[in-house]
């Protein structure tokens, strides 16, 4: 098969791509697929998921402010326009400006929009572009409550095990209302 | 600078590690970013000095990093950048960018901290062989000690916040780099390849000037950094290479029976013209060291291990032009290319 773009060499790199169903295939040759960014031997260049995203950007586009029609720009200057093209947001604020279109988005990349993994000693509540932090959250509540739940599991005690549950819930609203207040 | 490091392989690279005849390298990377301030691509000059002065001094405290300065970016020339990529201290990214940016690492070469790279800390743990586990045993401890000075960016829901969405989560890139010869051989890999991608994982070629170089080295690695545990990430990755180095010991086993005469002819052949080459570009002299690999790893050349990975760092192109520190033609550059290796060899 010849490449797509320069119809010269034989493509080496075909690229599927799946949208609500209907599939899209290109095929390239390498040197192409290396002009477009679709693939790469540096460390780490995200190019390719860049270009994956932006394709699931432009299907997200209608569910909240990233019509074409309005456009958002979060507190650091990034406007929803800019995360389209780009796949990037532009700041850990941008998480919380786009957040209704970039949840959808998470849970395609990684099947998942919560994390389990390692907690921060330092969590900061208000996120706040340029430095003005004027809180930091002390997590060890919250952790300690989490312990606490895992053990109530372990131990069967299942009523505790729900009070702990409601806990920390309580809690996590607390903090994002202490982040949002800031937004 | 570095000219005594172009002559040699990273310390950390000189031993073997556990599968080290399949597994030539791990390496962990965690992505992490400064509460407070935009991200690298969108960053003012002024911040982005900020975020180098306050992480390197941070970084350069940790005995990890003991009598290691900081290594400011845009200052490096060119050709250094490239060798500290060559060497798999820093990334692509970080040889191109042009914004205030830094790289810092450890006298061995196996832990070092990208700042202001796609993310403002990119902290990466390179070990010998198959050894994930412990990689990110002691780079979370380097976290560790920096997130108690450094608050970062991270959401309770979404875990730490990169960037791009692709690392949001744990931020963790897990990624081996192995050495599958028998398989590219005997055509099996665009199978085995197929069949990593299923299973959510990401394979890469590895070495190249930022251009594709068919080998039998693959770096292949974790997708997904959200939803999954840090430890549950580097039990995939480290379980599908397991089974990865089954494929290919298996491959080779078929390849010694059903085929020996040739297999071998092509191990003698390589070594015997990586031993005479007067000019060789660094595509044929990467096929000719895989190939003398798999004769070494399966007892055919007696040789070491050692030597054939420091060739493949050493006669990468910056490398070259770095050890003779003038300007080369390509041709001059395939020449004494075919030097270093016939005296390395000899």
């Amino acid at each position: 098969m010849k490449c797509d773009s320069c119809h010269e060499r034989e493509s080496t790199v075909h690229f599927q791509q799946i949208v609500n169903g209907q599939s899209t295939e290109v095929n390239f040759c390498d040197k192409c697929a290396q002009e477009k960014g679709m693939i790469s031997f540096a460390m780490d260049k995200p190019s390719f998921f860049g270009n994956l995203l932006s394709g699931f950007m432009e299907e997200e586009k209608s569910l909240d402010g990233l019509e074409n029609s309005v456009k958002v720009t979060c507190q650091c200057g990034w406007s929803s326009n800019d995360l389209r093209k780009s796949g990037f947001l532009g700041c850990p604020l941008c998480y919380y400006t786009f957040k209704k279109s970039l949840i959808p988005i998470l849970r395609r990349i990684h099947g998942s929009n919560r994390h389990t993994g390692k907690v921060p000693e330092r969590i900061p509540v208000k996120q706040k572009v340029n430095k003005k932090i004027t809180k930091v959250f002390d997590p060890s509540e919250m952790n300690n409550l989490k312990n606490k739940l895992a053990q109530a599991v372990n131990e069967e005690r299942y009523e505790d095990a729900a009070k702990f549950r409601d806990k920390i819930k309580k809690l996590e609203k607390k903090i994002y209302k202490d982040m949002l207040n800031d937004v | 600078m570095f000219e005594e490091l172009v002559k040699t392989t990273s310390k950390w690279f000189s031993e073997p590690g556990p599968s080290s005849e399949i597994v030539v390298s791990s390496r962990v990377r965690l992505a992490r970013n400064v509460n407070g301030f935009p991200f690298s691509h969108n960053l003012g000059e002024k911040d982005a000095e900020e975020l180098v002065g306050m992480v390197s001094k941070l970084v350069e405290k940790n005995k990890l990093f003991k009598g290691q300065k900081t290594v400011a970016l845009p200052e490096l020339p060119e050709l250094e950048r490239i060798v500290l990529m060559e060497r798999h201290i820093m990334s692509y990214d970080h040889v191109i960018s042009d914004r205030k940016r830094a790289v810092i690492f450890s006298k061995d070469e196996s832990v070092s901290v990208m700042i202001n790279e796609e993310d403002h800390i990119r902290l990466q743990l390179l070990l010998p062989g198959l050894q994930l586990e412990e990689a990110y045993a002691s780079l979370d401890k380097l976290d560790t000690a920096l997130e108690k000075k450094i608050t970062y960016a991270y959401d309770i829901d979404m875990g730490y916040l990169t960037a791009c969405p692709t690392n949001t989560g744990t931020g963790i890139r897990a990624s081996v780099m192995v050495h599958l010869p028998g398989l590219v051989v005997s055509k099996e890999i665009t199978k085995v390849l197929n069949n990593i991608a299923q299973l959510g994982l990401v394979t890469r070629g590895f070495y190249g000037e930022g251009r594709d170089i068919k080998t039998s080295f693959f770096q292949i690695s974790n997708q997904v950094s959200l939803g999954r545990k840090e430890t549950e990430i580097l039990s995939e990755v480290d379980k599908v290479t397991k089974q990865l180095v089954n494929y290919e010991k298996k491959a080779r086993e078929s390849l010694f029976k059903n085929d020996r005469a040739k297999t071998e002819d092509n191990i003698w052949r390589s070594y015997g013209l990586l031993k005479n080459v007067r000019s060789i570009n660094f595509e044929e002299a990467i096929t000719l060291l895989s190939s003398l690999r798999m004769g070494v790893e399966s007892g055919i050349i007696k040789s070491d291990l050692k030597k054939i990975n420091e060739l493949l760092i050493v006669s990468q192109p910056g490398h070259i032009q770095k050890l003779f520190s003038v300007e080369m033609s390509e041709a001059e550059r395939d020449r004494k290319r075919a030097e270093i290796i016939r005296e390395k060899l000899a």
